[in-house]
């Protein structure tokens, strides 16, 4: 049955089953207004009286001046104006009572206990206030600068939602305009006399949060969380910005220009207790370190492997150097927010440049050693050793005999200026001419590469030809066993047919024999 | 009189208060005639019981006469006339408490054996066996008077969403009574 059905059913079931009392109605109508017909008409009557006997007693008295007319008149209106103050007197105190009750409660609401006795303010880079009562219900939403009121004006919220349904909503409003992103932090404050309360909205807030940002994929965000009692005043963060510049004489500026995370950070480094973070930022505070030792491993695993190819130093040594340049322009990117992290990558950078410079000197040696492609494959490479030929030669041995003259000293001083000067040039050439072996040896390489494949597929071409050779000389030697074959085929016959003249001649030279004897 | 016809929606002008009181009695009849099944429902809903039903609604409109100058343009008229009624119940409980009379124990009489049509009757009775006080308040007031969800929230001081779920929830427990007893 639809709705419509039962609502028609309904409709029509209530309208037999009512009575028809519109005659009752009128009925009764009509007796109270006669009742109150009466009860005027009495009244009236009860005035009366009351104003004659008033008139009565002041007559005897003879106090009124003037026309008794005007006096009864005059009494009469002032007892009437009375009648009507005194009559209305209760009506009117009854209001003054209420309108004073009202005012007090209005005074003692206001300077009584607020229900709003929680404040919490999130520090992403909006700020923003969120007022609850005693029962954790949103109250009020409040954003505290620019961005805040912006995110607040277009966020969708209800009063008594519940604090985290209202966080769920601003979170992900928050990461839709871009305010909060990877590596990113949260710095939530929150405000309330009962610091159990503090504790316990901070277990299970910090919880929320991670669990949202995780469903949302946003990752390496930081959230933390502090307590202050009293009235809020202004953001969470300025709390920690007064009391950074005041305690630990940080320069109010540089703290006030700070983003959230870098904020979280140097309050923990300055301050280590005073902010508690949410489980996921523990997690990624101490994971962090093992992360740096495994990428470093790995690197090196990378560039250990030199013993086998030349040609796998050689890639070793070209992922070196795309790898320090992929670092460097990263570095580039993130400048601004992770100091340390961009610290630690120019080390690996450093180190991966070292390694791939090492790789890239000993191919050098390879491929000038070797010129044959196969001599190059069978050699084992050495481990790794410092190029001992382009090393510059010691100082300490470069330097002549002191003479004992200043003459001689001095051509001893321009001496080993030139030898130094010599030296710095052999090392440069020594320099140009590794580059210009490495290119060289990179062009050798690249030929000896083309080469060999092109011998490999000239030899798999003589394969074919030679096996294709071979059956062609198969098909011969059957060809030829075959007309060898037919050959003998051809002699036997002729062989045969030989004999058979033979033999016919035979015969026939016996039948001559025969024949003459017998005549 | 002539019962007018289930009409969808009942619609209520609101210059019948004035020419009420200033005594058109054409406006009182036309008045009465759109709101006394409401009414009626209404209150036997409370009362559960046909003849209290029937005073509380000879007060409701007497009462309506006697004071429709108070009448103000703020929403809908029937859900004026419905607090009165309502209130007019709450008296006469507080009156019966006092005389040391349980409302709850006497026995309740809807009256419905009166009803010609059985799958009318039927429905009736099944609102008030198988749906709670609330639940059948708010159907009728929708269905009945033609009241809006938002209108029953603000007369009954009900959150919206709680009077939309009530009233769903009502229908539903209706609708699967009659699906079950499908004729085969």
């Amino acid at each position: 049955m639809n709705k419509n059905d039962l609502r028609n059913k309904m409709q029509s079931g209530f309208l037999e089953a009512a009575p028809d009392v519109y005659e009752a109605v009128l009925k009764a109508a009509e007796k109270n207004r006669q009742l109150s017909q009466d009860t005027e008409f009495q009244e009236i009557d009860e005035k009366n009286r009351l104003l004659s006997r008033d008139t009565e007693s002041r007559k005897t008295k003879g106090l009124m001046g003037g026309s008794m007319e005007e006096g009864t008149c005059k009494e009469q209106c002032d007892s009437r104006k009375g009648n009507v103050i005194w009559g209305n007197f209760s009506k009117y105190a009854l209001s003054a009572c209420a309108g004073f009750a009202l005012f007090f409660i209005c005074l003692f609401g206001m300077l009584g206990k607020n229900e709003d006795s929680i404040y919490v303010v999130m520090d992403i880079n909006p700020s923003i206030q969120i007022v609850l009562d005693e029962s954790c219900q949103v109250r009020k939403l409040q954003g505290l600068n620019e961005d805040g009121k912006n995110v607040v004006e277009k966020l969708e919220w209800k009063e008594k939602d519940s604090l985290f349904y209202t966080i769920d909503v601003l979170l992900e409003d928050v990461v839709k305009e871009s305010y909060l992103h990877e590596g990113g932090g949260i710095l939530v404050t929150v405000f309330a006399e009962d610091k159990a309360l503090y504790q316990d909205l901070e277990k299970n807030l910090g919880i929320e949060i991670d669990g949202k940002l995780e469903d949302m994929g946003v990752s390496h965000v930081t959230t933390a969380f502090q307590y202050a009692d009293g009235n809020p005043a202004g953001a969470g963060r300025t709390l920690l910005e007064t009391q950074l510049a005041e305690n630990f004489s940080a320069d109010e500026q540089e703290v006030q220009q700070m983003t959230v995370m870098e904020l979280i950070e140097y309050c923990q480094e300055c301050i280590p207790g005073k902010l508690e973070l949410s489980p996921s930022s523990r997690e990624q505070q101490q994971n962090p370190s093992e992360q740096s030792k495994d990428g470093e491993n790995s690197q090196r695993k990378e560039l250990v492997p030199l013993n086998n190819n030349s040609e796998d130093a050689k890639n070793s040594a070209v992922r070196a150097t795309s790898d320090v340049e992929d670092d460097t322009a990263k570095d580039e990117m993130d400048i601004g927010n992770d100091t340390c992290k961009a610290d630690d990558k120019q080390q690996k950078s450093d180190e991966k440049k070292e390694a791939g410079q090492d790789n890239a000197s000993q191919a050098e040696l390879h491929n000038q050693d070797d010129d044959n492609d196969e001599q190059q494959d069978q050699k084992p490479l050495p481990t790794v050793q410092p190029a001992v030929q382009t090393q510059p030669e010691s100082p300490s041995q470069a330097q002549p005999e002191p003479m004992q003259q200043e003459g001689i000293s001095s051509e001893s001083e321009a001496l080993t200026k030139d030898t130094e000067d010599k030296k710095e040039n052999k090392n440069k050439s020594n320099k140009k001419k590794n580059k210009n072996n490495k290119d060289k040896g990179n062009k050798k390489k690249d030929k000896n590469n083309k080469d060999k494949t092109n011998n490999k597929d000239n030899d798999n071409k003589d394969k074919n030809n030679k096996d294709n050779d071979k059956k062609v000389n198969n098909n011969k030697d059957n060809d030829n066993k075959v007309n060898n074959n037919k050959q003998n085929g051809k002699e036997v016959n002729n062989n045969r047919d030989n004999d058979n003249k033979v033999g016919n001649s035979r015969n026939s030279t016996n039948r001559n024999a025969s024949s003459p004897q017998s005549r | 009189m002539q019962k007018v016809a289930a009409k969808r929606k009942v619609y209520i002008d609101k210059t019948l208060f004035e020419r009420i009181c200033q005594g058109d009695q054409d406006a009182f009849r036309e008045l009465y005639e759109l709101s006394y099944s409401p009414l009626y429902a209404f209150l036997l809903s409370y009362t559960l019981n046909a003849e209290d039903a029937q005073d509380l609604l000879q007060d409701t409109f007497v009462q309506i006469l006697n004071n429709c100058h108070l009448y103000r343009e703020q929403g809908n008229p029937m859900a004026w006339m419905m607090t009165i009624a309502k209130n007019l119940f709450l008296m006469k409980c507080r009156k019966e408490r006092m005389e040391g009379i349980n409302y709850e124990d006497v026995e309740y009489q809807l009256g419905f054996d009166d009803i010609t049509n059985v799958e009318n009757r039927m429905v009736l009775e099944k609102m008030f066996e198988l749906l709670t006080l609330e639940d059948r308040n708010i159907i009728i007031l929708h269905d009945v008077s033609g009241l809006k969800h938002r209108e029953i929230a603000e007369m009954t001081g009900m959150p919206l969403g709680t009077v939309i779920t009530r009233y769903n929830r009502g229908i539903r427990k209706l609708q699967k009574q009659f699906a079950e007893r499908r004729p085969t």
